[in-house]
């Protein structure tokens, strides 16, 4: 039965929850109804009906609200009730922040996880970010850096497609570009080299630059001692950095004194005419000591000045001020032919095999600041970083702040149950949706933000070892500094948005009548929460299972047997000697020693580079790696021959025309019957084609990245020895050490002695996989954590919401494990399933990391279930301390529970 | 009937020109606008009173309230001096826009003076 009376009164509460309708203006429209009626009353109306029509004409609450909204505060200003509003507004605020302070301290264990999640969370995505903006700043310090490029040769493809590119230049060059190319202001020759510098008793190896006058003019480095004009003359000039001024001179200047270079075998002195400031990590052109490059061919008889068959030298350009890279790039095709006019590969053009309308082979200037991010030229003055890692960095810190905000998610919204009464009390007094939303993320903003102070702290104690890893010089200074508190700032807004939103609506979104009456847990969908752990867990399984692939692989590279005694062996290098003399005393004084098997020598060891040949064998080109080495080195490395014989100091042919291959190099050339046959076209000229005289087994004289690629043996005296070897018994190292240390310090005591063990140059081979292999364990350790932060939070929820049932279990006669069994299934099953989802992921990025390797491990199933054990047995103990002790619990006490 | 906007616009002037004949209220407002446009200009209620609380806000206008037998007072509003100030400026708006208009739909008085 319609009621007027009621229906009016209900209407007016209904909008009495709006905050913009003040009191006053509940009456003004109370009385509009009321006169509305009347008047349907008056036309004979039913009380219903002119009810119905006075409320078609109001509008809708909504409607309503959203004009009054818009002149509420000018009617506050009006009434000068604008203080009482604020400072109400301001005591909402108060305790807002009362109430999630007292959550804090009452929910320890969530405030913990919440907090220190997010925190390592954070963390990472700091360093990350220094990383990105040092990866972004890279060479920008240079005030002419968009006018420099570093010439680069590209060689094509007949498609057109660029098949390699390399930075080195013959000698003439740079000079060459100066005078033929308009809109080349300067070019800029460098070289660098490692250098023997002596001061007072100081002997030390340095690496010097070798740079062209112009050097310090295109580029920028600012100088603490000597002016740009004066600082580096042609030929005289040496400028050094301002740690290696401090490491010769301490705090005394520097210029007008001297430093001496061993060159030829003699020391000769500079003097100093410039200091730079030390060059910040982010440079790709580095240097300690500068000096000039007039000065090479003075100096180092191997290079030819008017060579352009050899390329050894960088050679960067600085344009014209407004110059067009693009038209001054234009030149460079018609530059090259003119000093390459009969080049093999323009001949293909004539020929017929060439069709590219572009060169085969042509010149790019590549711009400076694109020289870093560019992995496609591999070589030059510093490595390339590719910005693959970047994306791998960033993916595996945002990941690991997703799963931190997952962890808030969920607790935040399960944590709802101890909070329905708080909601329905404010949903009664008045609270709008608004205000409950802005509650809700306001507390997760001030989590966040002081997870962000508790972050921004780790990551300054993660930083060094971040530097480790990365393998870089990160600072929170330096330039770009602005982007750190931008980044944190974000970080923070971002952090608050992905762990605030969703459980502010859920929590505000139910009705105060549902929760007052059945005191329901308001969890938001289960699903939902149970994939979220799925997701932690599928990812930290990954990670278990990818750092355990990858430490095995890392293990099998050091152990495998590759084919010679590479323990024990002590690698002194013979730069700056008399090699053969040094060679011999070295011999004859350690050779009887008791500590010393061997001593031996080669080009150059496996570990230190390598020289390959091609020829032409019968009608093709073949190509192998060619070594001189002395006739004890086979003995000496335990190298076994399978055929034919070692080197015989004896037979006068054997040190110009014998040689040693491998045997893929047999295979390569495809012979029967290798040994006594000649290698046509392998050290021909006078003496004749070389007589194969022996072979020995494959060994990886490469990385393991490779296959055992065909090989030669040589022992021809023309060949300089570049290192010696020498196998000690593993007892008494440092006393060994010393012993050859005496022997060098009396041959060559003007020169450094340094020396360094084969295994572990051999090792730094697998340097970026090794930093990797870390980088993946120690995030598979923070994921783990992370995911058991979220499962201990979420089971100890689980726990209270059945902390009635449970206690009903132990009366009706469960006893603890059973109990504790029953609570932990649930996780437990979504442990499984997360193996299952993890399995084939990792399967794939394992084995496409494994495809680096010629040598690698197989993935081997057990690895998953040795990972899948782990993650189970930690999910059950995170679990088992909730469960075990709801359990355990004495039932009287949780049947008391309302 | 009249579109939107144009009774939106014509809201001001209207409330300013029915409150010259004497104070009045929300409802006999809505219904004195019905009856002089024969129902073409029709407000409901929920844009009518923010505007006249605007206007009170903006001192063109000022309130007082009256008891009424049943239920809430009721609260009247009348002109200030300054809502007769603004009334005069809209009502020369509005008749600079209606002469406008009628020297244009008068074609051959329009054509001949041009």
């Amino acid at each position: 039965m319609f009621d007027l009376e009621t229906a009016i009164a209900t209407w007016r509460h209904s909008l009495s929850y709006r905050r913009t309708i003040l009191k006053e203006d509940l009456d003004e429209l109370e009385r509009h109804v009321r006169d509305e009626v009347d008047y349907g009353l008056s036309k004979g109306f039913s009380e219903e009906k002119a009810f119905r029509l006075a409320m078609a004409h109001m509008g809708s609450n909504p409607s309503i609200d959203k004009e009054y909204q818009k002149i509420f505060w000018g009617k506050l200003r009006k009434r000068r009730a604008l203080k009482e509003e604020l400072s109400w507004r301001f005591s909402m605020l108060k305790n807002y922040f009362k109430i999630a302070f007292r959550l804090l301290v009452k929910q320890k264990t969530y405030a913990f996880i919440n907090i220190f999640g997010l925190a390592i969370g954070i963390a990472f995505c700091v360093l990350l970010l220094l990383y990105v903006r040092d990866e972004l700043t890279f060479d920008s310090q240079h005030e002419n850096g968009d006018r420099i490029a570093r010439v680069v040769q590209e060689q094509r493809e007949n498609d057109g497609s660029i098949k390699s590119a390399q930075p080195w230049m013959p000698y003439p060059l740079g000079k060459a570009l100066e005078s033929d190319i308009s809109g080349v202001e300067a070019a800029i020759r460098l070289f660098d080299r490692s250098v023997i510098v002596r001061s007072g008793d100081k002997i030390l190896e340095e690496n010097a630059l070798f740079a062209d006058p112009s050097f310090l003019s295109a580029f920028t480095y600012p100088l603490i001692e000597g002016t740009t004009e004066t600082a580096f003359p042609n030929e005289n000039g040496l400028v050094i950095s301002r740690k290696t001024a401090v490491k010769y001179f301490g705090d005394q200047p520097a210029v007008g004194k001297s430093l001496e270079f061993r060159f030829n075998q003699v020391y000769e002195e500079v003097v100093i005419t410039g200091v730079v400031e030390d060059i910040p990590g982010n440079n790709s052109v580095q240097f300690d000591i500068l000096l000039p490059f007039d000065l090479l061919p003075q100096k180092y008889d191997w290079i030819q000045t008017d060579q352009w068959n050899a390329s050894s030298f960088y050679v960067y350009v600085l344009l014209d001020k407004g110059a067009d890279l693009a038209r001054v790039e234009s030149l460079l095709p018609e530059f090259r032919r003119k000093y390459f006019p009969d080049d093999e590969l323009t001949a293909h053009r004539k020929d017929g095999s060439w069709t590219n309308a572009l060169d085969p082979v042509t010149y790019h200037f590549q711009p400076l600041r694109e020289i870093h991010l560019d992995p496609s030229v591999k070589s030059g003055l510093a490595s390339p970083s590719n910005p693959m890692y970047s994306w791998i960095l960033a993916g595996i810190a945002l990941t690991i702040l997703i799963l931190a905000c997952i962890n808030f998610t969920t607790l935040s919204i399960g944590r709802s149950a101890s909070r329905t009464r708080e909601i329905a009390l404010r949903k009664v007094v008045g609270a709008q949706r608004m205000q409950l939303i802005g509650q809700f993320g306001g507390e997760a903003a001030l989590m966040s933000f002081v997870a962000l102070g508790l972050g921004f702290l780790l990551s300054a104690v993660l930083l060094p070892t971040f530097n480790q890893l990365a393998n870089k010089e990160l600072t929170f200074g330096g330039s770009g500094a602005w982007m750190i508190p931008v980044g944190l700032i974000g970080l923070g807004i971002l952090v608050a948005l992905l762990s605030g939103f969703y459980p502010s609506m859920v929590l505000s979104r139910f009705q105060p009548t549902d929760m007052l009456r059945k005191q329901s847990r308001l969890g938001g969908s289960h699903r939902l929460t149970t994939g979220l752990v799925l997701f932690q867990f599928t990812l930290s399984i990954a990670l278990i299972a990818g750092t355990s692939i990858m430490s095995r692989q890392m293990r099998y590279l050091q152990t495998v047997d590759i084919g010679y005694d590479k323990d024990h062996v002590v690698l002194v290098s013979a730069n700056g000697t008399d090699s053969e003399q040094f060679l011999s005393r070295m011999r004859t004084e350690l050779q009887d020693q008791p500590d010393i098997e061997g001593v031996t020598a080669m080009t150059n060891a496996f570990s230190h580079g390598w020289s390959s040949n091609g020829w032409t064998y019968k009608d093709r080109q073949v190509s192998a790696y060619v070594y001189r080495i002395e006739t004890n080195f086979l003995g000496v490395m335990g190298i076994p021959l399978t055929e034919g014989r070692n080197f015989d100091p004896q037979r006068s042919l054997d040190s110009t025309r014998s040689v040693i291959v491998n045997e893929a190099m047999v295979r390569t050339l495809e012979l029967a019957d290798p040994v006594g046959q000649p290698l046509y076209g392998f050290g021909g000229g006078e003496n004749g084609d070389a007589t194969i005289v022996g072979v020995v087994k494959d060994f990886n004289f490469l990385s393991l990245h490779e296959e055992v690629l065909p090989m030669v043996f040589i022992l021809d005296p023309r060949y300089s020895i570049g290192e010696v070897l020498i196998q000690i018994r593993p007892e008494n190292i440092q006393a060994t050490i010393q012993k050859i240390q005496n022997v060098w310090d009396q041959h060559a005591p003007e020169i450094p002695f340094q020396y360094s063990f084969l295994d572990d140059d051999l090792n730094k081979q697998y340097q970026s996989e090794a930093r990797w292999s870390k980088i993946i364990f120690y995030s598979a350790i923070f994921a783990v954590l992370i995911a058991c932060l979220g499962l201990f939070g979420l089971a100890s929820l689980s726990v209270a919401s059945r902390t009635k049932e449970i206690g009903i279990r132990r009366v009706m006669g469960a006893n603890t494990a059973s109990i504790a069994a029953l609570l932990s299934k649930g996780f437990i099953r979504i442990v499984i399933v997360a193996v299952a989802f993890a399995i084939p992921i990792t399967w794939i990025a394992a084995s496409k990391w494994l495809d680096n390797f010629a040598f690698r491990i197989d993935i081997g199933f057990w690895v998953f279930v040795i990972s899948a054990l782990l993650a189970i047995s930690v999910a059950l103990l995170t679990v088992s301390f909730q469960t075990i002790r709801a359990a355990g619990a004495n039932p009287i006490e949780s049947l008391k529970v309302d | 009937m009249i579109p939107k906007s144009l009774v939106a616009a014509s809201l001001k002037p209207f409330i300013l020109s029915v409150l010259t004949r004497g104070p009045s209220y929300g409802y006999e407002i809505i219904q004195r606008v019905h009856g002089l446009t024969d129902g073409d200009v029709s407000w409901t209620t929920s844009t009518l009173y923010p505007v006249l609380h605007k206007l009170e806000n903006e001192e063109l206008l000022e309130s007082f309230w009256e008891d009424v037998d049943k239920g809430p007072a009721r609260k009247y509003y009348r002109l200030t001096r300054k809502g007769l100030r603004q009334l005069e400026v809209e009502k020369q708006q509005w008749l600079s826009i209606h002469s406008a208009l009628i020297a244009l739909w008068e074609p051959e008085h329009g054509l001949a003076t041009v």
